[in-house]
């Protein structure tokens, strides 16, 4: 997302100051929140007309041929399809106005059970995931640019380069056949539902690894390469003027300055984290939010679907939102700049 | 009389280029006294910062220096990185020319100062280290110490940022400070100030100064002693008052002719014809002889060394034929 | 011919260094693979031999055989074609709609513009994987609609790009000048806008590559995709890791192929766009 920062910037002498910043913010918040709001309308109008595209005959598709016409009749006319796209779109969204996103016809539960339920899964994977990639990402990014060119750099860019490039999934199924299938370290399957805290944090060490490692190379070459600016700029050798010690001006001084830029990826990574999610959960049998998109998508269950999707692209926009106000929030330089 | 503080001999700095060795400092010998003020002008590309770089032990990789440069009969140019890291912000300490860049962005002044503070004395706790950094921040003149800890660099003007590098020197009470160009990125009133302050400083910082300028005026409010450096080169040494009175080398006539004219003192030094020499040129002769209005045959063979002259030293071959 | 020498230039440039040299040279071997694969490949690659189901490598099976006894080298073979064949299609659609919406958005401002980029925004909500899902899933997975659907998810990308190039390069100088000589807007598009988008628009298209190839795998590794008896990479690895449990070469070639390709384009990607836009390589020092 092309973020205006000029917006943030001009307050210049001839405003006074708080009032003028305060403005400019809250048409930048307003500005932000309704792009937001359109695009998660948007994105669903994408959903419900593509749902109402289906060819054939869904109830068909559904109940099999074995249906009788009555019962494919009445499951058509609850499930919505037999109405056109507006009343069906206005139907949803005066439904998830008031936080209802609605009824599964097929097993008669409440959607926002099943996606409530699922949640707490992916989120736990998708953080834990990120936590990783940043806990191992940033310390290598630091070692690359203070040690820039040594053995160990061009061995990370390497290993790096291949983590960005290779999908998710793979790295999953490589990291399977490795860990549980030769070596038989570790479960294969997800959680059952009587695990014990310990099972689900020994289950989730390979899928979150697996998401994780495309993240640490992404994360590390960008900390590295904000790292080196940051490294070459005057306060670093003001500090070093100032006889600080070298680990206190890289790990200190120079990684907040570096660790900025790479916050934006970082948010947006949870977002995108999201969709790599659900294949992971997939490949390693994970209960989800990502599981349950593909079942809903398996048996074209579309009140399910269309639910999960609307959290799924909520969160995506909210989180890219999100990063983008905390930028302004960690960088006091697009708080408080004045030049 | 007791050994100088800082004692710099034969000082050369080179590097190697493209297109061959370039050397930015051809021979400097220079002494610094105890409690002294030390002015060094010249025009960009004479050695200054380069000079200042290599006493902080700050030289960028691929510069190689030789030659000695004594703090306190121990040479600084043989001491091992870390030994270099422990003087600095101990027994010397820099103000820098751009005070927008040379504070962090991203951390508070108070944070920034503190952990000098804490750097400088490992025994002092957090809370006396607060109460030292905002001491000196009204030391240098800035009122609401308590708001300004809490600032960041961004929020404060250049003048105000110059303030709090001056303060982060004091906290460190060096031996030795070098403020390179402190005022040149600030405009005149804020540069006056600064002057000011440093002036009153003085009496409160005990310890020696090395202070680069453009700006005469400047070096004559503040120095006791002044250095011109030419093209690598020290070509000028004395008390400030003789040498602006009667500077001995054609360069600082040239420099100091150009500016008490009609101009006013403190503008910066004004434009000498031909430019400044390449560093990757070693011509035999006196490195200022092309651009020389006395350049004579003699000038041409070699670089004259500084020699004693009516109180003053200078280097020059000519010095009694042109004085 | 120009362009030709262009082309070789900017080839010579993006192989310097030696991850654009190998990525270079692997990209070059797929695409042989993909464009000769009938005549490169042993078997046929849907020929069953039941008898030699999950065989190991032999002299007639170089990579063994999968469950139903087919030539798994075969069907690797036609599966870098079938990737290929979507990658390039993919990459092309996309291109050419991004591009055109985004010269659009850049040139028609007001309502066009506006519900153009919130049609951008609203593509770019979803995380690309599950629009595609959801939309084979629903449109069926035809190889041409798969084709659009990943395309689709792809446009806005290409679209934002286009536009931000269009809007800096139309008040270039030179367009001006262009303007003033009193060229029609048709003439200035095609002589001058497209030419200078067209360079960045290249260097994401070859990015986009392992992008698309991961899409379309997991789309096929999940069965929403591209159907057997059809060899994909991606249904590739769903056969192998559905009888991990008796054979693990298999799965470890179908990911073998997809982790070599994807980190091939992304190679060769990397050091095309260090070639064409030198300001992305200069590292700060």
């Amino acid at each position: 997302m092309d973020t205006n920062w000029e917006l943030f910037r001009p307050f210049g002498a001839h405003e006074t100051e708080g009032a003028g910043r305060l403005r400019l913010f809250e048409n930048f918040l307003f500005n932000r929140i309704l792009t937001a709001v359109l695009s998660v309308f948007g994105a669903m109008l994408v959903i419900v007309v593509l749902l109402n595209m289906v060819p054939g005959d869904p109830a068909t598709a559904l109940l099999g041929p074995m249906a009788t016409p009555e019962y494919a009749q009445r499951f058509i006319a609850e499930m919505g399809l037999d109405q056109p796209i507006y009343v069906r779109l206005w139907k949803f969204f005066s439904q998830v106005a008031v936080g209802n996103l609605g009824t599964d016809v097929i097993s008669g539960r409440s959607v926002n059970a099943i996606v409530w339920n699922a949640l707490p899964h992916t989120f736990a994977l998708a953080l834990a995931s990120m936590g990783l990639a940043c806990l191992i990402g940033i310390p290598a990014g630091v070692y690359g640019a203070v040690h820039k060119g040594s053995i160990g750099d061009t061995l990370m860019a390497m290993v790096s380069v291949v983590f960005v490039s290779v999908p998710s999934f793979i790295l999953g199924i490589f990291l399977l056949i490795v860990f549980s299938v030769m070596l038989n370290w570790l479960p294969v399957l997800g959680v059952s539902d009587n695990a014990t805290l310990g099972d689900h944090l020994v289950r989730m060490i390979l899928p979150t690894v697996a998401l994780a490692l495309g993240w640490i190379g992404l994360i590390a070459r960008l900390v590295r390469t904000s790292m080196l600016e940051a490294l070459g700029q005057n306060y670093v050798r003001t500090a070093r003027a100032y006889g600080l010690r070298e680990n206190m001006i890289h790990y200190k001084y120079a990684l907040k300055n570096a660790v900025i830029p790479t916050l934006a990826i970082i948010g947006m990574g949870i977002g995108r984290l999201l969709g790599g999610a659900v294949l992971i959960e997939i490949i390693f049998a994970r209960q989800g939010l990502g599981s349950v998109l593909y079942d809903a998508l398996q048996a074209r269950n579309f009140s399910v679907l269309q639910g999960s999707v609307f959290v799924v692209v909520v969160i995506f926009v909210v989180v890219n939102l999100l990063t983008e106000l905390s930028y302004s929030f960690f960088d006091p330089r697009i708080r408080y700049n004045r030049r | 009389m007791t050994e100088p503080l800082l004692s710099i001999q034969n000082l050369r700095l080179t590097a190697q280029t493209d297109r061959g060795t370039a050397s930015i400092l051809r021979g400097i010998d220079l002494t610094v006294e105890r409690g002294r003020i030390l002015g060094i002008v010249g025009e960009s590309g004479s050695g200054k910062s380069s000079l200042v770089s290599t006493i902080m032990g700050l030289l960028s990789p691929g510069l190689n220096a030789e030659g000695s440069v004594k703090l306190d009969g121990v040479d600084l140019l043989t001491l091992g990185s870390s030994k270099m890291q422990a003087l600095r912000g101990n027994k010397i300490a820099m103000i820098f020319q751009d005070p927008m860049t040379a504070l962090n962005p991203v951390f508070r002044v108070g944070t920034q100062l503190v952990d000098v503070v804490r750097n400088r004395y490992p025994g002092v706790s957090r809370e006396e280290a607060v109460k030292r950094a905002s001491d000196a921040l009204v030391k240098v003149g800035l009122s609401d110490p308590e708001r300004r800890m809490k600032d960041y660099p961004g929020q404060l003007s250049g003048g105000m940022r110059q303030r709090v590098m001056i303060a982060m020197a004091l906290l460190c009470q060096p031996d030795i400070l070098i403020a390179d160009e402190p005022t040149t990125a600030l405009d005149a009133t804020i540069e006056a100030q600064i002057i000011d302050l440093l002036r009153r400083l003085r009496n409160e910082f005990s310890g020696s100064i090395i202070f680069i300028s453009h700006n005469l005026g400047t070096v004559l409010q503040l120095c006791d002693e002044v250095a011109v450096m030419y093209g690598g080169h020290l070509v000028e040494l004395g008390a400030v008052r003789d040498v602006l009175a009667q500077p001995l080398h054609p360069y600082s006539r040239a420099l100091i002719g150009c500016e008490i004219d009609d101009q006013p003192l403190d503008v910066p030094l004004a434009f000498i014809p031909g430019k400044v020499p390449e560093t990757v040129d070693n011509p035999p002769g006196c490195i200022f002889a092309p651009r020389c209005n006395y350049a004579a045959e003699v000038c041409t063979r070699v670089m004259p060394p500084l020699r004693a002259f009516e109180g003053q030293l200078a280097a020059c071959a000519r010095l009694e034929d042109i004085t | 011919m120009r362009g030709l020498s262009i082309l070789l230039k900017t080839l010579r440039q993006t192989a310097r260094y030696p991850s654009g040299a190998i990525g270079l040279a692997l990209v070059a071997a797929i695409l042989f693979i993909a464009i000769f694969a009938p005549f490169l490949a042993p078997y046929d690659p849907n020929k069953l031999d039941v008898i030699n189901r999950l065989a190991g490598p032999s002299a007639e099976h170089w990579l063994g055989t999968d469950q139903l006894g087919r030539d798994l080298l075969s069907r690797h073979i036609y599966g870098t074609q079938v990737a290929m064949t979507v990658a390039l299609s993919v990459i092309a659609l996309a291109l050419l709609i991004g591009m055109a919406l985004g010269i659009l958005s850049a040139y028609v401002p007001g309502p066009v513009e506006r519900l153009i980029l919130i049609a951008f925004d609203s593509f770019s909500s979803f995380p690309s994987v599950i629009l595609a899902m959801a939309a084979v899933a629903v449109l069926g997975s035809s190889m041409p609609m798969l084709i659009i659907v990943i395309a689709t998810s792809l446009v806005p990308h290409f679209g934002r790009v286009a536009r931000a190039q269009v809007l800096s390069v139309m008040n270039e100088p030179f367009v001006e000048a262009e303007r003033v000589f009193g060229a029609s807007q048709l003439r200035i598009l095609v002589f001058h806008i497209v030419p200078n988008i067209l360079a960045p628009l290249i260097v994401i298209a070859s990015l986009d590559i392992p992008i698309v190839i991961a899409i379309e795998a997991s789309l096929s590794f999940l069965g929403l995709g591209l159907r057997p008896p059809l060899a994909s990479w991606g249904g590739l690895l769903q056969d192998g890791y559905q009888n991990m449990s008796k054979a693990l070469l298999p799965v470890l070639i179908s990911s073998a192929a997809l982790a070599i390709a994807t980190l091939a384009f992304t190679m060769f990607g990397e050091a095309l766009r260090n070639a064409i836009d030198p300001r992305s390589a200069r590292r700060p020092d």
